[in-house]
């Protein structure tokens, strides 16, 4: 008898794990929604980074805040320029524009940028109808996260750029 | 002690249906939202401002009608639940480059702002963003759609993106159009369909 009720245990323990098994299929109805947003034409290579740029930086993020554009939630970091690498950056700050909040992820896209961390960035500004620029981060992955001496990719899951540059790579 | 044995022989059958999933590639996502449809009759509508598209509308309909799911899109002339549109989006949004992309009537993300207790409150549009398809051959932008409307459906992006993965929800249908000549559900897409409906 103790037997079986170590089996049915067994059984009733083991439930989670056949859901867990399926953990990819994300069912949860409690879980916060995530933006889910198509790419193509991604750059994948330095080279397709740097043609899509007005300018690569260095930088650290200082600031964030969130707001909406065409009613998807977006994340506006102020990053503190350091070195302009490649191009020209005339301002000592970037108010850099990317999809998504800390509430609701972008999981297609690069996750946001961290206060306190530093950054080499690739810089796009893009124009919208009614006339407002922004600072963009050029293919939503041009962006690389000071680790050590070298930078780490920090750009969307699934890209084919390198995953670790130097400064001297980018010029 | 027989009796234990043979108890123990089922369990460990049932244990293992339990724990090993139905099918280990599954790699499908979902939105957690989905057409209230009832019957499982779904109600499109072609939302079509150049005329070129309105093959590959159909076509990406069909494509979905044509597999193994429990539901039928049928045509009609008002109050669909998801529209078949033609749009230009520009080059780029937020560094993004899209070849396609769903939204509520409100032309806002639908999984942020019009879903209600697991079922989208208004009609889905399915668009194609000009800006790029008006380059591509008509299967392309079936290609397009058919990803389109899995969204619509209810489908978030697949994991993985090789051909051998055999998926059009993943991140870049454009990719697998050009590189493995989808243009159709496959598989996983299905499975995830009728996890849904």
């Amino acid at each position: 008898m103790r037997s079986l009720l170590g089996y049915a245990f067994l059984v009733v323990a083991l439930f989670p794990l056949g859901g867990c098994a399926s953990a990819e299929v994300e069912e949860s109805p409690s879980r916060p929604p995530k933006i889910s947003v198509d790419r193509i034409n991604r750059p994948g290579t330095l080279a397709d980074l740097r043609g899509g740029s007005v300018a690569v930086v260095t930088g650290r993020p200082v600031s964030r805040t969130t707001a909406t554009s065409h009613g998807f939630p977006i994340t506006l970091t102020t990053v503190e320029v350091e070195k302009v690498i490649v191009g020209s950056w005339g301002k000592k700050h970037a108010l850099v524009s990317q999809l998504g909040t800390e509430q609701y992820v972008s999981e297609d896209t690069s996750p946001l940028l961290q206060l306190d961390q530093s950054y080499l960035l690739y810089l796009n500004i893009e124009n919208d109808p009614d006339g407002t620029k922004r600072t963009v981060i050029t293919g939503a992955d041009g962006v690389y996260k000071l680790k050590g001496k070298v930078y780490e990719y920090a750009g969307g899951p699934g890209s084919s750029l390198p995953s670790t540059i130097e400064l001297d790579d980018v010029i | 002690m027989r009796r234990l044995a043979a108890f123990s022989a089922v369990l460990v059958v049932v244990l293992a249906a339990i724990a090993v999933p139905a099918s280990p590639a599954s790699a499908y996502n979902l939105f957690n939202c989905k057409f209230n449809a009832g019957g499982n009759t779904l109600k499109w509508q072609p939302a079509i401002t150049d005329s070129s598209y309105s093959a590959p509308a159909t076509n990406a309909i069909n494509a979905w009608n044509s597999v193994s799911t429990q539901f039928n899109f049928t045509q009609v002339t008002s109050g669909a639940n998801v529209r078949v549109a033609d749009g230009n989006f520009g080059t780029e949004w937020q560094g993004l480059r899209f070849a396609g992309i769903i939204l509520d009537t409100s032309q806002q993300n639908p999984v942020l702002h019009s879903c209600s207790g697991g079922t989208w409150d208004t009609t889905i549009v399915a668009w194609w963003n000009k800006s790029y398809t008006n380059s591509y051959s008509a299967l392309k932008r079936q290609a397009v759609m058919v990803h389109e409307l899995g969204h619509a459906l209810g489908l978030a992006h697949s994991n993985g993106a090789n051909c051998s993965d055999g998926r059009i929800m993943a991140t870049d249908v454009v990719v697998l159009y050009d590189s493995c000549g989808y243009w159709t559900p496959r598989t996983d897409d299905i499975n995830g369909a009728n996890a849904i409906y």
